[in-house]
């Protein structure tokens, strides 16, 4: 029970704090990162799934009634395919995603956050008899909610992870003011902070951004609205805007064609 | 460098590399036009990494680092495709990848023939002398519906069928007796308490069957049934079974691994029998639904056939692979 | 609340990360989150057991009932985990009545049966607001998370009743099956002690997914907060703030240790300014230089000229009309089905004179499924030909035929045509004259060559002498031709070659003509002719 879950091992609540982030090193040295999905979207996704299977099956079934015995064994063909190949089809032709973890944005990866290939696939849909047993996916349940990566039986034995697809964030309106060039010494998580405040411009309250712009009165010299725009102004330099004319950013239009797979 | 001229000097490969992996996700014929634009991905790629840690480095806008990562995560995922089964990769499995894979786990192949032949042969000698003891795994009505279905006065089996309900019966084999393999290899990883419960039930029953009906004096009608596509069946299911095995070996004793590790070693060396299990088993219903079942074909005709497919399994199981230099490492495990 | 001691990461997250946190937070503080749950539970469950004895079932429903006061408990110590504050067992069971004074009969009553009770229950018991200022701090929390949270709590029903039935399902798979069990009485009489033992086991259920339950949509909750309040840049903020003052005031330490911090605020400020004139500065210049956005509709304009823009030219031959002869089948299509017809069941036309769609159906299906198995098996072995063969016994020859010989080795010329009639007497005269390099040189040449031309030794340009040796004893295995002598003998000669060549240290003379005899006896007597290219050996 989620009791004795690895806890332990998980990678100590360090200074970062408890995330859903699951992080590999490539070959290369480069960092990568994805945010693992948990048993509730799975959940949901199959049950979505589910629905599809059985309306497909639905169809299928009152079509095949003027086939006769024909039919019948039409319908057990399909309903075998369906039965264990419906998510290994998807999986691996739609880059990890079957219908229902389309809906919910998840996708299947191997625990190296390459795509999935056919072996693995097979696999984990395979053991999904496993997760079922005793009844209705209990030991899927158990076994998602206590493994450090909500893995599956089949997660586990396949090597595989199911997370998030980010989809593109809509490139957000930025506040119109003259761009400014950052201060020296700003590190990437400090850019990062100000580009998002400027992104967020049009959801935060103007209140609440005059008060977290205060915080960084030693960078901006100023209060208030005015202290503000100067932060707004950075945010807009850092997106890639070098003058006041510069349509918005170059660099979203870009990120939204490599990132939408 | 200003982040400016490092954007100008690399923006061009960059931008190559967006198109290259735009076209490569459309379809294949873009890929093929953009192929010029990028020679070598792997070179680029090394260089967009070097890129990508470059801007991290020094600290260029958030924006940039952003946009690279993407870069970098796509062309990762490109580049780490597993490659798509090649033609030549199958048949090489077909012909030694299988039986070289049933080598390599000789000694799960056998416990779990043990498993299904023991309670079989038990159970089989038990029912042939002994009446009663079939009705101790099966119902009575069950016991009937398979006395009248290969009873040679009700010509059930003796008629020919049409083509629909062999189609019909072909279904019903590929979901029964699939679906049954499928869970026995799942359920192993259960530590294999699920596999060893589903190859001994399958020994028991068909025991039972086997015994009984041939003491009922069934054996022209029966025999020439199953004799076909039990040389696939029947195997195939030992074998989803000693998959089944392996994976639960690797929980209860996973050596040196840690059971994670060992149980994904164990789950690639398991799928290697269990494509080869799913052959077989479609094999085995094409068989039972269209060739065991007709009555054109004389019990002598049977019989042969019968006997040289179970010839051709054994032979292909033992002899197969053999020669081929192992493509593993190991091959400590042959029989 | 202090966000520095936030115990998960803040960061802007989707509804679901936000759920799935929330297992996370969950998981870590579990065992406690549904002790503080059962207990007071339970303590209820014991106590109308007792007064109620007959009524099993009305107790537990009156538990499942009052979910909305047991959930309080582990909320409250949800979020002082958090932020990282401790809080005991015994605390926070003290805390249990104030937790609950808020807004209790609402939640018992009409709003018992929300969907989003995890989501909206901190608005209550964290932030203690009703009526009015609820309803409106609700409707700004739901605008993006109403949906996930409402997922949320259907998911957790039907996860209590899974568990529940997989519990009851282990029950019934341990049970032998001799046992013949009447469930019907069983199931019907409400005050059994099995009834009371489902309940019991209902209500551990319960307090084992609830902790989850709570802290996914709590974690809902404080997502919505990180984004309508921005924690996560008020965090970063903080974390440069205290950077920058640190920095500074170690950059004053030396000046004056004790300065006012007016002072170092202003000469932030002032630093602050000067950077951004500094950077500000050459702007304009930089503003005619392309932008990666100009960069862009530059690239765009050079990929829309013509050298990115093959045309191609294809003609050639392709079905006309395709749509009208659709309907005008031949002949023999015709026979065909009905011969399929027929072949699907012969019952059938004496029964019903309809054809029917279904063993047509199923007969074209059963033929097509015989051609693809029989071309499947026809395909594999002709595929598999040469395994099949070598499986069989035979040698497979046709490969080695076409392999192209080698006309060098190692700088030797191999081919036949430059070797002597009489390889050993020229050998032999060779060496009397003086000439031992040679001499060895001629007779290990003409052993590679006979090798290559009458064994069908693969030899290759890129093999050294050893290779070829190593080669030889190889094939040997397979190619009954190759006696143990000859593979001996040309061990001897590859290793005497080698002394010869590389270490300029020649055989013995009787060494030399011993190996002359040995051969002629391995070369010579496969009845090859003193011209040496009479008779091929034919196996």
């Amino acid at each position: 029970m989620p009791n004795n879950s690895p806890s332990s091992s998980h990678p100590p609540a360090d200074i970062t704090g408890l995330d859903t982030l699951y992080e590999i090193e490539t070959p290369e040295g480069i960092d990568l990162t994805a945010q693992v999905a948990g048993p509730v979207p799975r959940m949901l996704a199959y049950s979505v799934d589910l629905f599809y299977r059985t309306l497909i099956l639905i169809v299928l079934g009152i079509a095949m009634t003027i086939a006769g015995d024909a039919g019948v064994g039409i319908w057990l063909l399909v309903s075998f395919v369906l039965e264990w190949f419906y998510p290994v089809v998807f999986e691996v032709m739609r880059g990890g995603q079957t219908p229902g973890k389309r809906a919910f944005s998840i996708a299947v990866v191997n625990d190296n956050l390459t795509p999935i290939g056919w072996g693995p696939s097979i696999m984990r849909n395979l053991l999904r008899f496993a997760d079922f047993l005793p009844f209705g996916y209990c030991a899927g349940i158990i076994s998602m909610t206590c493994s450090r990566d909500f893995q599956r039986l089949g997660d586990h034995a396949a090597g595989t992870l199911v997370i998030h697809r980010e989809n593109a964030s809509a490139s957000a309106a930025l506040p119109q003011v003259t761009p400014l060039a950052p201060p020296r010494g700003l590190q990437l998580e400090d850019q990062q902070a100000i580009v998002s405040l400027s992104e967020r411009s049009q959801e935060l309250s103007r209140a609440r951004q005059r008060e977290l712009a205060d915080l960084l009165q030693p960078i901006t010299g100023k209060s208030g609205d005015d202290g503000l725009n100067r932060l707004h102004g950075i945010g807009r330099w850092l997106l890639g805007a070098r003058s006041a004319e510069d349509h918005k950013d170059s660099g979203s239009k870009t990120n939204k064609r490599v990132g939408g797979q | 460098m200003k982040q400016r001229d490092f954007e100008q000097r690399h923006q061009p490969l960059w931008l190559q590399l967006e198109n290259t992996l735009a076209g490569y996700r459309k379809n294949a014929a873009v890929e093929s036009e953009s192929a010029g634009l990028i020679e070598d991905l792997p070179a680029s790629y090394r260089r967009l990494c070097q890129h990508l840690a470059v801007a991290k480095e020094r600290q260029y806008t958030s924006n940039l680092i952003a946009r690279l990562n993407q870069l970098v995560m796509a062309c990762h995922q490109r580049l780490y495709q597993e490659k798509s089964v090649s033609r030549s990769r199958w048949l090489e499995y077909l012909f030694s990848g299988f039986p070289r894979a049933l080598h390599e786990q000789a000694r799960f192949v056998w416990l779990s023939c043990a498993l299904f032949l023991a309670p079989a042969l038990v159970m089989g000698l038990g029912s042939y002398w002994n009446d009663s003891l079939i009705y101790a795994v099966m119902s009575p009505e069950q016991v009937l519906q398979i006395e009248s279905m290969y009873d040679p006065a009700n010509r059930v089996l003796g008629r020919e069928r049409g083509s629909d309900t062999d189609l019909q019966m072909f279904g019903f084999y590929i979901k029964k007796n699939i679906g049954i393999a499928f869970r026995t290899f799942a359920s192993g990883i259960l530590f294999g308490i699920g596999s060893i419960f589903f190859i001994v039930f399958n020994g028991v029953f068909l025991g039972a069957i086997f015994g009984h009906i041939t003491r009922v004096g069934f054996v022209t009608t029966f025999y020439p049934f199953v004799i076909g596509h039990g040389a696939f069946e029947l195997t195939a299911i030992v074998f989803a079974g000693a998959a089944g095995l392996r994976l639960g070996h690797s929980l209860v004793n996973p050596g040196n691994l840690s059971r994670r590790e060992s149980l994904r070693v164990a789950g690639r060396d398991a799928m290697k029998i269990m494509y080869g299990t799913f052959l077989m088993l479609v094999i085995a219903a094409f068989l039972e639904a269209f060739w065991s079942s007709s009555t054109e074909v004389s019990i002598a005709v049977k019989l042969a056939v019968g006997g040289f497919f179970w010839l051709l399994v054994l032979g292909y199981c033992f002899l197969g692979g053999r020669n081929q230099p192992s493509a593993n490492t190991h091959t400590g495990g042959r029989l | 609340m202090n966000l520095d001691r936030l115990a998960v990461r803040a960061r802007q997250r989707s509804s679901w990360e936000s759920v799935d946190l929330g297992i996370l937070l969950a998981r870590q503080h579990w065992l406690q989150l549904s002790t503080l749950w059962l207990l007071p539970a339970a303590a209820l469950f014991a106590l109308l057991a007792l007064i109620f004895p007959d009524s099993p079932n009305w107790i537990i429903f009156v538990i499942w009932w009052l979910k909305p006061l047991f959930d309080r408990l582990p909320l409250l110590v949800a979020s002082r985990k958090l932020f990282n504050e401790p809080m005991g067992f015994r605390d926070a069971l003290g805390q249990f009545r104030r937790a609950n004074s808020a807004d209790w009969f609402p939640w018992l009553t009409w709003r018992r049966l929300s969907f989003t009770r995890a989501f909206d229950l901190p608005v209550t018991v964290l932030e203690n607001a009703r009526g009015k200022a609820r309803a409106a701090r609700l409707s700004l929390l739901h605008r993006k998370a109403a949906n996930a949270a409402s997922w949320l709590h259907i998911v957790g029903v039907h996860v209590e009743m899974i568990l529940g039935l997989g519990l009851a399902a282990l029950f019934y798979l341990m049970l032998p099956e001799q046992i013949e069990i009447d469930w019907m009485p069983i199931l019907n009489d409400s005050n059994s002690i099995y009834a009371w033992i489902a309940n019991g086991f209902t209500l551990l259920i319960m307090a084992a997914v609830a902790p989850f339950y709570v802290c996914g949509g709590f974690m809902l909750y404080i997502g919505r907060r990180v984004d309508l309040e921005a924690w996560d840049i008020e965090i970063h903020f903080r974390k440069l703030r205290a950077r920058l003052e640190i920095q500074q005031t170690r950059e004053r330490k030396p000046a004056r240790t004790s300065a006012p911090r007016a002072t170092a605020v202003s000469l932030a400020c002032a630093l602050g300014l000067t950077l951004i004139v500094a950077i500000t500065g050459p702007q304009s210049v930089q503003a005619d230089v392309a932008t990666p956005a100009q960069a862009e509709v530059l690239i765009d304009e050079v990929l829309a000229e013509d050298e990115f823009h093959q045309r191609e030219k294809i003609s050639s031959w392709r079905m006309k009309d395709f749509e009208s002869r659709e309907y005008r089948f031949p002949d023999w299509f015709i026979a065909f089905i009905e011969w399929l017809e027929g072949l699907g069941s012969d019952e059938q036309e004496v029964s019903d004179s309809d054809p029917e769609f279904g063993p047509l159906l199923a007969g074209i299906i059963e033929v097509l499924l015989w051609i693809t198995a029989i071309g499947l098996v026809v395909y594999l072995l002709w595929h598999f030909r040469d395994h099949l063969r070598s499986l069989l016994g035979y040698r497979p020859k046709i490969k080695k035929a076409e392999v192209e010989r080698p006309e060098t080795l190692f700088g030797l010329d191999v081919r036949r045509e430059s070797l002597p009639d009489d390889v050993t007497a020229e050998v032999l005269q060779l060496w009397n004259a003086g000439h031992q390099r040679e001499a060895m040189g001629l007779l290990y040449r003409a052993s590679l060559s006979n090798l290559i031309s009458r064994f069908d030794c693969p030899f290759r340009d890129h093999h050294t002498e050893a290779e070829c040796a190593q080669l030889v004893r190889e094939e040997a295995d397979q190619d009954p031709r190759l006696q143990p002598a000859l593979v001996q003998f040309f061990g001897v000669l590859t290793k005497t070659w080698q002394r010869q060549a590389y270490a300029h240290q020649p055989p013995a003379g009787a060494q030399l003509e011993s190996l002359c005899i040995q051969w002629q006896r391995v070369f010579q007597d496969k009845g090859l002719g003193r011209d040496g290219k009479a008779q091929e050996v034919q196996p």
